[in-house]
């Protein structure tokens, strides 16, 4: 039974449909695109034909700080922070905190990058973190993870869209669960043969039923993320301590401890690395070293959740003597119960708790998310095929729900064409930018047809079944090699786009039965409602 | 009055919604536990503000009388800022 009478039942209906209906579109493209980006991290490595180090923490990187040290000017050894790129180059930036020529506060200071394996200095860049060049190797994976969080718009806009897009979906899913009639039911109905109308509603109903949870659940963290440091962080401090943002963090993360000046010799950070490896078992993802070189020095390894734990933890060691400090809560000087949930919200959102396979079944909850939405949309324009927003909407579903899956393809595309000329940073956004032009181009140019999905789809197949072919005709290395190195999940979106692309022209050719069959059945000049 | 009656839920589930679910949140630290770590009373706060936002947007869908909605979000907007001018 429905929890609310029939007024308010109608009323929630619409309200559902209008609201799907003018920003259903937008918040495909932002769950899409979230779809995608659970696997940054693996998408990265095949950009670039797999890291060339497995365990980048793991080289001798005591001595090449160390070594580095020295060269930067002292007050850049404020922070130093170690992280390595896709490719495993390590990115090592001395630096202190300023505010840039934008007047926004920023990082200032010098940032190496290290060969993988050998450790050589590649580059150094110094000035503002805003100012300092793109990273190359990582040039794809930031980019569609920038393309989820804030749509590449400017902050804080781009987090109020994606934020809005969340309260959209929180919305949709909220009202779903109230207006389910049979909400037990429809978790095991029968998309019924008997019309197609009644087929795909079924089918929406059952995909959505199934989606529920997991939707609230990317819905309330999303919304969290876009709305936390833009909203909620300025507005909590303005009431708790008098807009002071500066002492609001000092509480969160712990007042600054007294820094003595007096100059100490560094522990083997190599040591900390291989007791943290040994005590969690994976190795860090990030290295913050604070006070480098002081007698208060002290290094926070983060590490992503490992064993039954479903949040990241930060291991503290002492860089004087090396000894182990214990783990720092992600908020606070101490566990607590906020601290706990707040570390709870990025694991639950990115789907990483239990390492790629708690990712694949995010990206599968993902697409069926995705299919939730446009099949949503579909209904909303089938059972209104004479107005026009249904028309023009018939016209825009086609043109986002495959045109942005074709530009991602296309960003891809232009990373791996222009990644040995050094400039995919700048051919990524253009492969993206052009296949998104020409889908919207494609769907003018078949806006007399009809329903145009069976032609995108086609494209989009054959745009992801190329991608491992030119991966390898772009001098990437083979299966056997990339088995042999241990990066086999290069080999796996290999596989991805090659099982996508096969899927896509086969539904395309069955779709494209479909709208022949229909165009036949309809009188010449009539529309065929998008499918 | 059907009109006055959408034009109210409008409001409520536009406008309202937003402002009582801001200002909800901003007078939570002020009232909430502050926990073991003396930080709960600023997270949650934050953590809930997408959860506080959604209940005023349905309940301003679901009252049947929105001249009483319009009231009971506005009373509880007055309530919260009161919380919040105190404190200053």
């Amino acid at each position: 039974m429905s929890m609310v009478n029939q007024a308010t039942s109608k009323r929630l209906l619409a309200v559902h449909g209008w609201s799907g209906v003018l920003l259903g579109l937008f918040l495909y493209v932002v769950i899409i695109t979230g779809t995608v980006a659970v696997l940054s991290q693996e998408i990265g490595a095949w950009s670039i034909g797999g890291a060339r180090t497995q365990a980048p923490f793991s080289q001798p990187l005591d001595a090449k700080i160390k070594q580095l040290a020295p060269t930067v000017d002292p007050k850049y050894r404020e922070d130093v922070t170690i992280y390595p790129n896709a490719s495993g180059t390590m990115l090592v930036f001395f630096h202190t905190h300023g505010v840039n020529a934008a007047g926004d506060p920023d990082d200032v200071g010098v940032r190496f990058l290290l060969e993988p394996g050998t450790l050589d200095v590649v580059a150094r860049d110094e000035g503002f973190g805003a100012e300092l060049p793109d990273d190359r190797d990582s040039a794809l994976d930031y980019f569609i993870s920038i393309l989820h969080i804030s749509l590449h718009a400017p902050n804080p806009v781009g987090l109020y869209l994606t934020g809005l897009a969340g309260f959209v979906m929180l919305f949709a899913v909220l009202s779903g669960i109230i207006l389910h009639r049979h909400l037990i039911k429809d978790l095991f109905v029968a998309p019924r043969l008997s019309s197609r109308l009644l087929n795909k509603r079924d089918r929406h109903i059952l995909a959505g039923s199934w989606s529920l949870p997991f939707g609230f659940l990317l819905a309330f963290t999303g919304t969290f993320f876009s709305f936390a440091g833009a909203i909620g962080l300025p507005i909590v401090a303005m009431v708790a301590f008098g807009g002071d943002q500066m002492k609001m963090t000092e509480t969160l993360i712990g007042a600054p401890e007294k820094v003595s000046e007096r100059p100490a010799d560094m522990a083997n950070l190599d040591s900390m690395v291989a007791r943290s490896v040994a005590r969690t078992g994976t190795q860090p993802t990030f290295i913050s070293i604070a006070h480098w070189g002081t007698a208060d020095a002290k290094a926070y390894l983060y590490h992503l959740p490992t064993g039954k734990a479903v949040e990241a933890s930060t291991h503290v060691y002492d860089m004087v003597s090396g000894r182990y400090q214990g783990v720092k809560p992600d908020l606070g000087t101490r566990p607590s119960l906020g601290s706990s949930i707040y570390a709870w919200m990025g694991p639950l959102h990115f789907g990483h708790f239990a390492g790629l396979l708690s990712k694949l079944i995010w990206v599968s909850l993902g697409l069926a998310a995705s299919y939730v939405t446009l099949t949503g949309l579909r209904l909303w324009v089938e059972r209104r095929p004479d107005m026009v927003s249904g028309k023009l909407l018939g016209i825009a579903i086609p043109m986002v729900g495959y045109g942005v899956p074709i530009g991602l393809a296309g960003s891809a595309l232009g990373f791996l064409l222009t990644y040995r000329t050094g400039g995919s940073v700048y051919g990524t956004a253009f492969g993206f930018v052009a296949s998104c032009a020409f889908a919207v181009l494609l769907a003018g140019a078949l806006v007399r047809r009809g329903d145009a999905s069976a032609i995108f789809l086609a494209i989009l197949g054959v745009a992801m079944a190329v991608l491992p072919m030119v991966r390898l005709a772009t001098g990437g290395p083979g299966w056997p090699s990339l088995i042999d190195a241990g990066q086999a999940v290069v080999v796996m979106i290999d596989l991805m786009l090659l099982a996508g692309g096969a899927f896509a022209l086969h539904q395309s050719r069955r779709g494209d039965s479909i709208g022949r069959q229909l165009r036949a059945d309809q009188p010449a000049g009539t529309t065929v409602p998008a499918e | 009055m059907p009109a006055r009656d959408t034009m109210l839920r409008w409001i409520m589930a536009g406008p309202l919604a937003l402002v009582a679910a801001v200002v909800t949140m901003a007078s939570m630290p002020l009232w909430l536990p502050v926990g073991a770590a003396g930080i709960d009373n600023l997270i949650f706060p934050i953590l809930l503000f997408p959860a506080l936002w959604a209940v005023f947007f349905l309940y301003a869908l679901i009252e049947a009388r929105p001249v009483r909605g319009t009231a009971i979000i506005t009373a509880i907007i007055l309530t919260n800022s009161a919380l919040i001018y105190s404190r200053f």
